[in-house]
């Protein structure tokens, strides 16, 4: 076997071999909790929570819970980026406008998420109130992560492309898309999984009628656990692919470069 | 050498928190562990609670814990005695067997209160705010509805001729949407119930439990109940008919002595939380209608109860009581 060869082999171990370790070290500590509590009802085994995930997913119910979920997300989430990016973008360009949104996205930043809740719960209708939540805690991150990459742009260029008399839509295109694209996709990746999450707790503190909180509500309310598990595992699976999905967009960006 | 240190360091960490989390539990110190949740169930033990510790030469210890964490104290097997909803000690029966009923305490204690309401049909085309979708309150609603032929719907507003259910956390919240107009009507628990009743200046206060005789025909429905360790109930038959005794004769403690009954409940708090019963009056406490009726008495009772949670199992999708009624090994 050649060096070259050797070395793939060695890549590929330690870039798949690790990950399924970890993994497979997380599923051997709960099922040996799981062996010694010995009690369904405070740690079901595997084999309890994969029965209850396949019933879940034989359920057009949990389909159409999934769908309410990730619509608030979605939601949330594109609206989260929209004001977030703009307000980024004007802060960038203004020192003034920046002096005027800064107070305010920190205020926003450091509400407390029960209190939001709380209080939105109240003002809004429960099929809303969820996305209000989430769109309201990632909207500040969503500004900030597009104040900083909006700084690494070279503001000489901007001089440069005025004086060459640069369109517009050429510089945004050739010069500022492919620099803040990847740090602002890195950044969507994680606030859309994290939408989702906020959406759940969301959905489960304002009786949201459907959607992946109300049925977590309903599997506490009632002891099963197993379903409990088996819902949280379907969310964790679904956020993965959800920033798997958009991490994948890093790659067109890539090419602008 | 260093990683492979580094490895098993991280390794023992690992098991170390496996064997804590799974170790961790209370110390006995041979009292009478009993559990009870926060509002009208801890009226029921308020005999005990107000100076009545001792029971047959042996101290009770009871803990009033908030309602939403009264299972984990019968799931992990903490609690000798508590006080839980009678469907979820159905639930348990039916899944371990490790807690049997001994009696039946609250038989009902839910209350519509908000703008003027006639009758049941008045109900039609307004929304009503309910706590818990899928809990007892918002399940022996929908019972009745369904039993006086009225159509519900979950949604935020009412379509015509329709009850609309909108769901709440908690007791406040449904004030508080009540006070912002966003529901005409509120189904509440007592003592909660009275409290939000006059706070919002409600015109109506309709007695579910009536609503329910109509429906169902039986008294009242054993909501909540007292179950017992199987294995404790073995070894302490003598203990425990005592306590049944004097539960029994003392089940109106909280009507007679409503002052001394909110600072028992106060006292036993767990860690010393604020006590959701913080003002108690005779007919308050009197609508909690708390009562001792041992489980073989009110066996027809529970199983009529627990129908309606067996039949509602499909419609949510969730198993209420375990897909079953309790066999006889359930009534002590």
């Amino acid at each position: 076997m050649g060096d070259k060869r050797k070395k793939i082999l060695k890549r590929a171990i330690v870039n798949i071999g690790f990950p399924i370790l970890s993994v497979a070290a997380l599923i051997a500590v709960y099922a040996a909790a799981a062996a010694v509590v010995n009690e369904s009802l405070i740690l079901p085994n595997w084999g309890e929570i994969f029965r209850e995930t396949g019933r879940l997913l034989s359920d057009g119910g949990f389909y159409k819970a999934l769908a309410w979920t990730l619509l608030r997300a979605f939601i949330a989430f594109l609206c989260a980026f929209a004001v977030g990016f703009a307000l980024g973008a004007a802060a960038f360009c203004s020192k003034t406008a920046e002096r005027f949104i800064f107070p305010v996205t920190v205020a926003v930043r450091a509400l407390p998420t029960v209190a939001v809740i709380f209080l939105f719960v109240l003002w809004f209708r429960s099929v809303f109130a969820p996305a209000v939540i989430a769109f309201t805690v990632i909207m500040p991150m969503f500004y900030t992560s597009s104040r900083a990459a909006l700084d690494t742009l070279d503001k000489q260029i901007f001089e440069m492309s005025r004086v060459y008399k640069v369109p517009k839509k050429r510089v945004i295109a050739k010069f500022v898309l492919p620099q803040i694209a990847p740090p602002l996709i890195d950044a969507a990746a994680g606030n859309l999984s994290f939408a989702v999450k906020l959406v759940i707790a969301g959905e489960a503190l304002a009786q949201t009628a459907v959607g992946l909180g109300g049925t977590l509500n309903l599997a506490n309310a009632y002891l099963e656990t197993a379903r409990l598990m088996a819902v949280t595992m379907l969310a964790v699976v679904v956020c993965f692919i959800l920033e798997g999905a958009v991490s994948l967009l890093k790659i067109p960006s890539g090419r602008w470069r | 050498m260093k990683k492979k240190l580094v490895c098993i360091f991280t390794c023992l960490i690992v098991c170390f928190a496996a064997v804590s989390f799974t170790a961790c539990g209370d110390e006995n110190d041979g009292s009478v562990k009993i559990y009870v949740p926060d509002g009208a169930t801890a009226l029921a033990l308020a005999y005990f609670m107000d100076g009545h510790e001792k029971v047959d030469g042996r101290e009770t210890d009871i803990t009033v814990v908030p309602s939403s964490s009264i299972s984990t104290f019968v799931t992990g097997g903490q609690a000798d005695l508590a006080v839980v909803p009678s469907n979820l000690a159905a639930k348990l029966y039916n899944a371990n067997g490790k807690y049997k009923l001994m009696a039946t305490l609250t038989h009902g204690n839910l209350y519509i209160v908000g703008d003027e309401l006639g009758g049941i049909d008045g109900l039609k085309g307004k929304t009503v705010g309910v706590i818990g979708q899928g809990q007892v309150p918002d399940l022996v609603f929908r019972y009745i509805l369904k039993n006086n032929g009225i159509d519900y719907e979950i949604s935020d507003t009412a379509a015509e001729g329709k009850v609309a259910l909108r769901y709440y956390a908690d007791g406040g919240s449904v004030a508080k949407a009540y006070a912002a107009k966003q529901i005409e009507y509120g189904l509440l628990a007592e003592p909660a119930a009275s409290t939000i009743h006059d706070k919002i200046n409600s015109a109506s206060r309709v007695d579910v439990q009536k609503l329910w005789k109509d429906a169902v025909g039986t008294e009242g429905f054993p909501q909540a109940c007292l179950v017992v360790r199987s294995e404790f109930a073995e070894n302490n038959k003598k203990f425990l008919d005592k306590f049944y005794e004097e539960l029994e004769s003392n089940d109106d403690w909280a009507v007679k002595h409503p002052e001394s009954t909110v600072q028992a409940i106060e006292k036993n708090m767990q860690e010393n939380a604020q006590s959701s019963v913080q003002s108690l009056t005779a007919e308050i406490a009197e609508r909690c209608n708390v009562k001792a009726i041992s489980a073989k008495d009110d066996r027809a009772a529970v199983e009529a109860y627990l129908s309606l949670f067996l039949d509602m199992e499909s419609e949510l999708g969730a198993s209420l009581i375990g897909g079953k009624l309790p066999d006889d090994g359930f009534y002590m």
